[in-house]
């Protein structure tokens, strides 16, 4: 798992001082929801960017989530986690974001030529540090897929596995996200690690089978 | 021996199994499913090298200065949203529909009541017309 975890007393530390920026928010002081959004903005970024793959969308939705928080925070519960509220209300927006935009590709016609494909890649923009043609052949053939491999995933697929593998997030938190019971959630996240094992294994075992035989550097 | 599922093998990689001590027992002594848990691992790996962008130190200022001028003076209570225009409007034609819905229901039913009267009558002196007819017929 990526997402660094806290440990308990400054999770407790920060979650205390998001209730108060909460309450001072809510008794008109607009300034101290500031407070919330330059605090977690970063990790809703992280997670709107794994869950759609396209920088512009993770803005926007970081965005919406706390323009949604804003007007909610009445009806947010003072007991419970700002961050991870916030966080819900991103997963959620990020969802309807995905289907609205596999039913806008679906009646789309022409599909984008490979040319395009490649500049609006994120991946394909990224500077190897040793870039032999091999390998940044390899590399770029598996990062695509990777990303065919996660599109492929259905929104509650790659939104469990977002939150399970990469954010550590519990199964009740992904749960919630679902409107499904922890059992479903835990199935989902079955489901999205074999999908995307069946796509990727024959190419992750190619580069790893290049590794060992030391054809790449 | 029995080896583990690939449901297992993900959920102790994923640290949801509820029989992890029992998984990483087996694991110790079968190298089949240790093989098998190393190309799950290998998938995901190369997953997580997938890289995130950084939007930079100052995301979150920038952030608040995309939002601010669009959130409203204070975000109102739970108990506030019930007064919202929105809301209320919504609530007001509610309750028009009821009212109208109660008053045609009443309006209808008082109107009914001769209607059907007349349509029993109707009905009387058509049966009791036919039934002329045919006494007559069989009196031919």
């Amino acid at each position: 798992m990526i997402r660094m975890q806290p440990s308990v007393d400054s999770t407790q530390v920060i979650a205390d001082s998001d209730a108060v920026a909460v309450e001072r928010t809510l008794a008109g002081e607009r300034d101290a929801y500031r407070i919330l959004v330059e605090r977690h903005s970063q990790n809703v970024f992280r997670l709107a960017y794994r869950m759609t793959g396209n920088q512009h969308d993770a803005e926007e939705i970081v965005q919406e989530a706390f323009l949604r928080a804003y007007q909610k925070l009445g009806q947010f519960a003072a007991r419970a986690n700002f961050g991870t509220w916030v966080y819900r209300i991103a997963a959620n927006y990020a969802i309807d974001r995905l289907r609205q935009k596999k039913k806008e590709e679906a009646r789309r016609v022409e599909s984008p030529t490979v040319e395009d494909n490649v500049e609006n890649d994120p991946i394909s923009k990224i500077q190897d540090a040793a870039p032999t043609p091999e390998r940044l052949t390899q590399n770029l053939e598996l990062r695509k897929h990777m990303e065919i491999a996660l599109a492929a995933l259905s929104e509650s697929e790659r939104t469990a596995f977002v939150m399970r593998h990469w954010e550590g997030c519990a199964i009740e938190e992904i749960a919630a996200v679902l409107k499904s019971s922890s059992g479903a959630a835990k199935n989902t996240v079955f489901r999205a690690v074999q999908k995307l094992r069946q796509s990727l294994q024959p190419f992750v075992g190619r580069t790893t089978q290049a590794r060992a035989m030391g054809t790449e550097s | 021996m029995k080896h583990l599922t690939e449901e297992d093998l993900i959920a102790y990689r994923e640290g949801m199994s509820a029989t992890r001590t029992e998984i990483a027992e087996h694991l110790k002594d079968c190298a089949e499913c240790r093989a098998e848990l190393v190309r799950i691992e290998a998938v995901l790996a190369a997953l997580d090298a997938l890289p995130v962008p950084d939007p930079g130190d100052d995301y979150g200022r920038r952030v608040w200065q995309q939002i601010a001028p669009r959130l409203p003076e204070k975000p109102v209570r739970w108990w506030q949203s019930w007064f919202a225009p929105k809301r209320l409007a919504a609530l007001g034609a509610v309750a028009a529909l009821v009212v109208a819905a109660f008053l045609i229901g009443r309006s209808t039913r008082t109107s009914r009541t001769p209607d059907l009267t007349a349509n029993k009558n109707k009905s009387a002196n058509a049966s009791s017309s036919s039934l002329l007819a045919s006494i007559s017929a069989v009196r031919k």
